[in-house]
């Protein structure tokens, strides 16, 4: 009767491990793919027209820099809820910001793309820091045309910078900008402590 | 007629907009001399829309113009068109406007960490639950036994 009793108990007490079992592995799951669930989109596509056959560039569709073997798909994207500028769902995807220029149009275009990704699967910009001033960027845009850029300077911004310098220029002059993150993780914030910036000019 | 400016919106600092015009000749009789005007942006360009080559703007004719301006603070701006047939001017006007932000955008969070991602839960979370299953049935058929 008691061996009985004892079996109960123990049975009771590997489903109650089980439960908690499977709860922590579900918050774990939960809590390791939030990616870009806080990042809603406020804007997307503002700059398509209804005849973009005449703007002067096309939208970006492919971003290539040979020297780091990266050859991806370019998506457009807006801000983030709390103003930043928003990230690609997928590591191997780069995001145009759409609020400014195209790249090839006066002004500072700007594409960022991820560093670092879960379960060890490689992200787009993982090598950007081994980018090196006259090193060559390209961009094709939707209408086929490839724009050159050059790399001009590399900088690095902590995470809260205002960016200067960044996202506007006003010498008249095509730019394209990338950014990846950076520097030690932080637990607590979700981020990286530094971004870093790849400035570059039309060729 | 219509005016459509590209981007709708710009960053701190301004930077450089093109609008594109489109102009059609809702009437019955095919309009000369037709002439666009912008208060804030010029030369104002023809860019295609004469299908027949005429130069007239034919009822069944959609013809485009573009220009360029650099604005550093939100701005309104007006195209007037304007053409002609049977000694009377048509005129008719669009009004585009163009926001400049006062904020820089932050920079983007582009990083996940590098550690803590390399378990694969959507493995491990399938086999632990196997797992605990298993061991339901085996302490279930002990106690039967």
């Amino acid at each position: 009767m008691q061996s009985k009793i004892l079996s109960k108990r123990m049975l009771l007490g590997i489903i109650l491990l089980g439960f908690i079992l499977f709860a922590i592995l579900l918050f774990n799951f939960i809590l390791k793919n939030p990616i870009q669930g806080s990042s809603a989109l406020l804007i997307e596509n503002v700059a398509t027209l209804p005849n973009q056959e005449y703007a002067s560039v096309g939208l970006p569709v492919r971003l290539k820099i040979p020297a780091i073997g990266v050859d991806s798909a370019v998506i457009s994207v807006g801000l983030t809820s709390d103003g930043a500028m928003d990230v690609p769902k997928d590591p191997t995807d780069v995001a145009w910001f759409n609020l400014g220029p195209r790249p090839g149009e006066s002004g500072s275009a700007v594409i960022n793309g991820h560093y670092g990704w879960k379960n060890n699967i490689p992200a787009v910009f993982d090598n950007l820091h081994k980018l090196r001033e006259g090193e060559r960027i390209s961009v094709e845009d939707e209408k086929g045309v490839t724009t050159t850029f050059i790399v001009r300077e590399i900088r690095i911004y902590d995470k809260d910078d205002v960016a200067l310098g960044v996202f506007e220029s006003d010498d008249g002059k095509a730019h394209l900008n990338l950014i990846t993150c950076m520097g030690d993780w932080n637990q607590v914030e979700k981020t990286h402590s530094e971004r870093l910036v790849i400035l570059t000019d039309k060729e | 007629m219509t005016k459509v400016p590209s981007p709708l919106a710009l960053l701190a600092g301004g930077g450089t907009v093109t609008y594109i015009n489109q102009v059609t000749n809702p009437g019955t009789v095919a309009l000369n001399n037709v002439l666009l005007s912008d208060d804030k942006c010029s030369p104002v360009k023809y860019i295609s829309g004469d299908t027949n080559s005429n130069s007239k703007l034919d009822t069944t004719e959609t013809w485009f113009y573009s220009c360029q301006a650099t604005l550093t603070k939100t701005t309104e701006n007006t195209v007037t068109a304007s053409g002609e047939a049977n000694g009377l001017t048509a005129r008719d006007s669009a009004v585009a406007t163009v926001v400049v932000n006062v904020t820089i955008p932050k920079l983007p969070n582009t990083g996940l960490p590098p550690s803590d991602n390399s378990i694969p839960w959507n493995i491990v979370a399938p086999v632990g639950i196997f797992a605990v299953l298993a061991l339901f049935y085996f302490a279930q058929r002990k106690q039967i036994v």
